[in-house]
């Protein structure tokens, strides 16, 4: 289990998150005490296969699960607050305000019929207070006549016609910020003029407007070519220089993650199955999925006549296999893998594993 | 010197857009527009791309499931594309096509024993139902599946599954040259790794030449001896995988491999990050289709197109400049354990 000084520096904890969802065939158990912790600034890679929940732990953070969805069990702290026990209105706002979250197809999470400036300039017209501080930087000032500062409320308020003026000079900052060519262009186009990079940039574009402490990119350049994709991951090296909040990346793709992530979760059937730093987790793979994995995928720095195989496929989590999850499809397995679920271990140099091939003396 | 099984020359396929009450022609979408290759006997030919570059496409015309615009295909010496009825026939049967989607790529409602011997039927390959039956039995084993499965419907398989029984059927014919259509691109790579292996396999079992066309660099660079970079419906540069992958000449198959992910943290390179997107193939950009987003490219770019040449024999580049680039990835064999 994770030490006391890495909890006091986390941002995020996922503590044993168990999660089902109820079908016509059954109940998927999706996940099976997921546990882990992003800590402050960093970039956590979650990866594993279609299927593994690692979109589902994503949705459970920011509480935007399906209905026939449950969590039975588990917390998420956000900066000590459980997300899963708020309203609906409370993770509304948390949501607006501290993590935001970017998806795989920029085309269903954009507005078709408003303008890109329509859709990113509502960000900033939802919190009147910064636009009135921005404004009162900037000296953004409506034409003479117009001007009719509101006083009734405490807190400092803009009348309609300057906050919208402010809210443009925000979005085209933060539109330069993601790199577009023409911010001032691009606030006036609708989602279908722009190509498929462009939008997945509007899109980052709106999740930073709100400034988040946690940035959430759920496969967010799977959709795209490797020329764009590799655009877009320029740019969030970019942006993670500059911003100081922390990442959540989830993708299938073990390069994305080596070329963006400081430590890598590794995920399999619903359950966390190794945690370590990206550097140390290529190096020493120590889970027999995590091993099968990195001699799955073909490399192109190095040679190889033949890629190994794991044998066998994902499993139904509706009939999970006993004790660990992986043990049908691994080649280390023995009796108590099918008996008995493995925890979480640590092993040193910070890298977790849960396989029963390092508990006691085994290792 | 190995023989050379297909030949194509110039082709092209243009779609045409219609508009209007009159249904005019309005335009084309230059899907592919003059594309030259060789595939030699055994080898497997890597055609690479991005979305949209054609490549797909160039697959369907060999099999002449879409009619080429323009343009010869030569199998084994015989021009193909006026070949009309059964005289096609004869030739389509030896060549194979496994398709991207394996959810899409067989009929629902027919059992796997009939998407197995339909086609042997048709090619009137084989004297008698129960032949053809004893031949798919053979077959579903060599892919990895048992007899059983022959009489169980697609939706019973996983997607691994399934694009085994694809690959099956595309073996029905006994052909000699199979076009493998992005065959892995929907399957988890667990499952990728699988297929990968099979296809090596049966490539050496039935002495197979294949066409594998991809957008996926590290699966065209693990598959391929030959690989050919396509953009905007033409080829850029073709070579020896190993050209290709460490001292790619065209400015383009540079950038793309350079912008590859690879899954390994500690080794360090240099990106080339390309601006821009791809131009709609309806407004192919003058003179060199890719001087809109190439670093290197001149006003001479914007008046005349670049012929694909060979600059050393068996690499093809269709560029004006001799550029020096440097390597877009480094070896890093000690740095890692296999």
């Amino acid at each position: 289990m994770s030490s006391a000084t890495e909890k006091n520096d986390a941002l995020l904890q996922v503590n044993n998150v168990r999660l089902d969802f109820h079908t016509y065939a059954g109940e998927v158990k999706a996940l099976d005490g997921v546990t882990f912790l992003v800590k402050k600034g960093e970039a956590l890679g979650l990866v594993g296969e279609s299927g593994c929940g690692k979109s589902v732990t994503a949705l459970t953070i920011v509480g935007l699960l399906p209905e026939n969805a449950s969590v039975t069990e588990g917390e998420i702290l956000l900066a000590g607050e459980n997300l899963l026990a708020m309203t609906h209105d409370q993770i509304r706002k948390v949501r607006a305000n501290k993590i935001a979250m970017v998806f795989q197809d920029p085309t269903t999470f954009l507005n078709p019929v408003l303008t890109i400036g329509e859709q990113l300039e509502e960000v900033f017209l939802l919190n009147s207070e910064r636009l009135a501080n921005v404004a009162a930087e900037r000296k953004i000032e409506v034409e003479a006549g117009k001007e009719e500062q509101d006083t009734s409320g405490a807190a400092p308020k803009l009348a309609r016609s300057r906050q919208k003026k402010v809210a443009k000079a925000l979005s085209i900052d933060v539109l330069s910020q993601v790199r577009l060519a023409d911010p001032e262009r691009t606030l006036k186009q609708y989602p279908h003029e722009l190509s498929g990079g462009m939008r997945q940039r509007c899109m980052i574009a709106m999740a930073l407007a709100r400034n988040p402490v946690l940035f959430i990119a759920d496969e967010i350049t799977t959709a795209l070519d490797v020329t764009i994709q590799a655009q877009i991951l320029e740019l969030l090296r970019e942006l993670k220089r500059q911003l100081s909040g922390s990442t959540l990346l989830i993708t299938h793709d073990l390069g994305v993650v080596a070329e963006l992530c400081d430590r890598v979760a590794v995920m399999y059937a619903g359950n966390i199955i190794e945690l370590a730093d990206v550097k140390e987790l290529f190096a020493n793979p120590l889970h027999p999925y995590t091993q099968g994995l990195m001699r799955a995928i073909p490399m192109i720095d190095r040679r190889m006549e033949r890629l190994e195989t794991i044998p066998g496929s994902v499993p139904d989590l509706i009939y999970p296999p006993s004790g660990c999850r992986f043990h049908p499809r691994c080649p280390f397995a023995f009796e108590k893998c099918k008996l008995e679920k493995p925890e979480l271990l640590h092993v040193g140099k910070g890298h977790t594993v849960a396989c029963h091939l390092y508990g006691e003396g085994k290792a | 010197m190995t023989k050379t099984v297909l030949e194509i020359k110039g082709l092209k396929k243009w779609f045409p857009i219609t508009g209007g009450i009159l249904g005019r022609v309005r335009g084309y979408v230059k899907a592919v527009d003059g594309v030259d290759l060789e595939i030699k006997e055994g080898e497997t030919y890597g055609l690479v791309g991005e979305s949209g570059s054609g490549k797909t496409t160039v697959g369907r015309c060999i099999l002449r499931l879409i009619e080429p615009t323009a343009g010869e295909i030569i199998y084994r010496g015989q021009e193909i594309t006026k070949l009309k009825g059964e005289a096609f026939r004869r030739v389509r049967r030896k060549f194979g096509i496994v398709f991207q989607d394996p959810y899409a790529s067989l009929d629902p409602r027919q059992t796997i024993k009939g998407a197995l011997t339909e086609p042997m039927k048709y090619h009137k390959i084989l004297e008698s139902d129960e032949e053809a039956v004893e031949k798919a039995k053979d077959l579903i084993k060599r892919v990895g599946l048992n007899e059983d499965h022959l009489y169980r419907f697609p939706h019973e398989f996983s997607g691994g599954q399934r694009q085994r029984i694809a690959v099956a059927r595309a073996l029905t014919t006994d052909p000699d040259v199979v076009i493998l259509d992005e065959p892995t691109s929907f399957l988890d790579v667990s499952v990728q790794a699988q297929i990968l292996n099979l296809l090596s396999d049966l490539q050496k079992e039935f002495n197979l030449t294949y066409l594998f066309i991809s957008h996926n660099l590290s699966v065209i660079e693990h598959m391929s001896n030959r690989v050919g970079v396509m953009y905007l419906g033409a080829i850029m540069e073709a070579a020896d995988k190993e050209i290709i992958y460490r001292r790619p000449e065209h400015p383009y198959t540079h950038a793309l491999i350079s912008a590859l992910p690879i899954p390994n943290p500690a080794l360090t390179r240099e990106r080339v990050i390309l601006s821009g997107d791809v131009p709609s193939p309806v407004d192919i950009p003058s003179g060199c289709r890719f001087r809109t987003r190439c670093p290197y490219a001149t006003d001479y770019c914007k008046e005349k197109e670049p012929p694909l040449v060979a600059r050393q024999p068996g690499h093809l580049i269709s560029c004006h400049y001799e550029l020096k680039l440097s390597a877009p990835i480094p070896l890093a064999e000690a740095s890692r354990k296999t």
